[in-house]
């Protein structure tokens, strides 16, 4: 057995005709496209839901065990964050208060007639001294001014109206708007850039004090804040953030309060919207047809590479070269196609995704995570079909060559 | 012989080859028709209920946005609406949502999980006695037949009694377990009923299906409504209108409206569906971005089945170019290849459309969408395929009439 020469033959093979090459590139592209949006959406839905959690400015969370999701109304005790409080290696704990029930705003049109529609929204009441949310764009000052009484700040990205551009579905969010939360009178004052999720259309954010005042003291007027949503804990510069969990989850033993991390925390609110929306289905089903198609692409060409070289391939095995050799020829075809496939697919697949983040208003982030996986899948695309093709090389015929 | 004859041939000839350009093109219709399924289940979330529903007109509350967040109204509203003249009946329907505690189950790949994870769920508040007045069973909706649903109405008189959708969402249990489970729970499996923490007793099933917008469903009566959800028991969600035999619904609505006050509001069935699909399919996230995996999945399909088809007659050019040689004219090369493009065409559709069946059971059972195949979404996929294959024929024809005899012997 001879050493084979260092000629390129794949390469060779595929650059010698530079149109059907461009061709078979772009077929795989045309696969990576669509797996990439597909993946993109799937994630962006989830992603939607865990903008809240994403920007809370903590490094770990308390939240009572049972609470499914971010919607839900389980609560636990403030005690439990003063006992927080006390834990070494804990610089602060900040309670958070929501409500999705009770806190329906009244339309904010300028024009008093048309404000007869009422709508609920997510309403947050958080300690303004604190700054427990990094919120994106806020306008300046505006936590300071949030401790004023009768004021709330408002998320500019809350669903958009479909028949009034410019508006949210609650009327316009501007500051000074004048409206309702609750049957009482509320200012907002200053926006931030969150986004709307799937149970929810828009978020406000009030003081503690203005949150227990509208919405907790009509119906818990002994202690309108005994019951916490969530808290934020922040430890001191410099410790190890799971060693504080862990010392406060053996302070706060117990099934009343659970202690996460903040990717913890995202995680799991990911999982809820994953196993309860059929957005995994929905939209993975793309992934796994374009895999697929991919596959069946990537054969018809390959095994049509081989078909219309077999003399070639009869030629070289004549020529003393393994079955081995030849297979390695046909799996470089497929590695070229697959690199050469996907960076156009994935340079669409990137335009595709600011096209439609400003098209939708939901974000879809390209993390290199996933390109890695759409990396991932159409390797495999390739490899698993240029396996199948490499079969036919094997039944080359050195004696086809003088047929 | 003929064009088509040829044609025939050609693809008897080279089976594996034509078996690959055909499944080819038939994935690319499997992966249109999904996406098309997926998209117009979108639509129908809100029609599983409104389907399975018997009204002429629907009262909701003015702060009604979708089937998920549909608001409340005074009960009163009911009453005062049955004396409107023309109105035959009116029946109030609570549709509430909350947790269930999800019992012992295994997965599909049968390994067990234990039971206590809590999940959301949607229940039905419905008057028992009005079970078949309420649901469409004379079209075997939700019940098959007003037997069926005297019977469930009898069940449902329990304090804690409950039927359960047995198209609710897989995991959520079978209707045989559930009636199996103790009131006091199995100890076990660990399997206890409870819908936001209160008990539940399941004592028989119906069908409605899930959507986008819940993954199961429960039907209680009224007043377990109440306890279960909350909610008091003089707010209602839906206000079912039936008419008089010969009532003009125009004039009953606008009669309705001028009765009712403003915290109410009266639907037509024709715009409560229309307002549904539009809201689902184009105001929501899921929908608009379903939209775009539609597009993208028939611009994608379409450029497959070019694909597989230009690559399918390049690689019988030499057959082409012995035909020529032997002196058959180009309308005669054109038919051949126009033939096996359409030949393709149907070998590629039939086994994508009838995967495409399997796959949307599998979309309604464990994705729980309502995915399902009407005439007018098959026929317009045989016309993108056989268009696009006749298409790509057509284009590659062009490489038939300028092959040279001459290429063969060189």
């Amino acid at each position: 057995m001879r050493r084979p020469p260092p000629v390129p033959l794949a390469w060779r093979n595929l650059a010698h005709d530079p149109v059907r090459y461009a061709l078979f590139a772009s077929g795989i592209g045309f696969a990576v496209v669509l797996m990439g949006v597909q993946l993109g959406i799937m994630n962006g839905m989830l992603d939607g839901n865990t903008l809240l959690f994403r920007s809370i400015d903590a490094d770990l969370i308390l939240m009572n065990p049972a609470r499914p999701a971010l919607v839900f109304p389980d609560t636990f005790s403030r005690r439990r964050v003063e006992q927080a409080a006390g834990v070494p290696g804990v610089a602060s704990v900040h309670p958070i208060y929501l409500d999705h029930m009770v806190s329906a705003l009244r339309h904010t049109a300028p024009d008093a007639g048309d404000r007869g529609q009422t709508r609920r929204l997510r309403v947050i009441g958080v300690d303004p001294a604190a700054r427990v949310f990094a919120l994106p764009n806020l306008d300046p000052g505006g936590w300071d001014a949030l401790d004023a009484p009768g004021v709330a700040l408002f998320d500019r990205r809350s669903r958009p109206s479909p028949a009034s551009p410019g508006e949210t579905v609650f009327g316009p969010f501007a500051p000074g708007v004048r409206t309702e939360l609750a049957g009482q009178n509320i200012e907002l004052i200053a926006g931030f850039d969150l986004g709307f999720d799937f149970s929810t259309d828009g978020t406000l954010i009030l003081s503690d004090r203005m949150f227990a005042r509208l919405l907790r003291e009509p119906y818990h007027p002994q202690s309108p804040l005994a019951a916490v949503d969530f808290a934020a804990v922040r430890v001191e510069p410099g410790t190890d953030i799971l060693a504080v969990r862990d010392r406060l989850r053996a302070a706060l033993a117990g099934d009343d309060v659970a202690v996460l991390t903040k990717a913890e925390l995202v995680e799991r609110e990911r999982g809820f919207w994953w196993v309860s929306t059929p957005v995994g289905f929905a939209f993975g089903a793309g992934v796994v047809l374009g895999f697929v198609v991919g596959i069946v692409i990537v054969y018809q060409i390959l095994s049509g590479d081989v078909a219309d070289h077999l003399p070639q391939y009869a030629t070289l095995k004549a020529m003393g070269y393994p079955n081995r050799y030849l297979s390695g020829i046909v799996l470089q075809e497929a590695a070229i196609l697959a690199l050469t496939g996907y960076a156009p697919g994935m340079a669409v697949t990137y335009a595709a995704y600011r096209f439609l983040t400003h098209l939708t208003g939901m974000p879809l982030e390209l993390t290199p995570g996933r390109a890695g996986l759409v990396f991932a899948l159409t390797a495999g695309m390739c490899a698993a079909s240029g396996l199948l093709a490499v079969r036919r090389v094997k039944t080359a015929d050195p004696a086809d060559v003088f047929g | 012989m003929t064009p088509a004859g040829l044609a025939w041939r050609n693809l008897a000839h080279k089976r594996g080859r034509t078996a690959v350009a055909a499944a080819g093109v038939a994935f690319a219709v499997v992966l249109v028709f999904m996406e098309l399924g997926l998209y117009g289940g979108v639509g129908r979330t809100a029609a599983m209920l409104y389907d399975a529903l018997r009204f002429d007109l629907l009262l909701v509350s003015t702060e009604y946005v979708d089937v998920s967040r549909t608001g409340s109204f005074p009960r009163s509203r009911v009453a005062q609406a049955r004396a409107v003249d023309g109105v035959g009946d009116v029946l109030p329907v609570s549709l509430g949502t909350g947790t269930w505690r999800m019992p012992a189950r295994r997965t599909l790949l049968g390994t067990p999980v234990p039971a206590g994870a809590v999940r959301s769920m949607n229940v039905l508040g419905v008057p028992p006695d009005r079970l078949a007045a309420v649901f469409a069973t004379d079209r075997g909706r939700v019940f098959r037949s007003p037997d069926e649903a005297v019977g469930a109405a009898i069940a449902l008189g329990g304090p804690d009694a409950a039927l359960f959708d047995e198209r609710s969402k897989p995991e959520f249990g079978t209707l045989a377990d559930l009636l199996a489970v103790p009131p006091d729970g199995d100890p076990e499996t660990g399997t206890t009923l409870r819908f936001n923490g209160r008990r539940v007793e399941v004592v028989g099933g119906f069908r409605l299906g899930t959507g986008f917008s819940w993954n199961a469903m429960l039907m209680t009566n009224e007043t377990t409504f109440s306890r279960l959800t909350l909610q008091p028991a003089d707010r209602v969600n839906f206000g079912l209108v039936t008419l008089e035999p010969e009532a003009d619904p125009a004039a009953v609505a606008d009669r309705l409206r001028a009765v009712l006050p403003p915290d109410v509001q009266v639907l037509p069935r024709a715009e409560v569906e229309a307002r549904e699909q539009r809201h689902w399919l184009r105001l929501t996230s899921i929908g608009q971005f379903l939209l775009v995996a539609v597009v993208l999945a028939v611009a994608v399909g379409v450029i497959f089945v070019y694909q597989m088809m230009a690559a399918d007659i390049r690689a019988m050019l030499p057959e082409y170019a012995t035909v020529k040689a032997l002196g058959y004219r180009p309308p005669f090369l054109t038919g051949v290849v126009l033939a096996q493009a359409a030949y393709l065409a149907v070998l590629g559709f039939a086994p994508g459309f009838a995967a495409t069946f399997g796959l949307y059971a599998l979309a309604r059972t464990v994705g729980g969408i309502p995915t399902e195949m009407t005439a007018a979404r098959a026929a317009l996929v045989l016309a993108l395929t056989t268009g696009m294959c006749l298409a790509s024929g057509l284009l590659a024809v062009r490489k038939v009439h300028a092959a040279d005899p001459a290429d063969l012997f060189a």
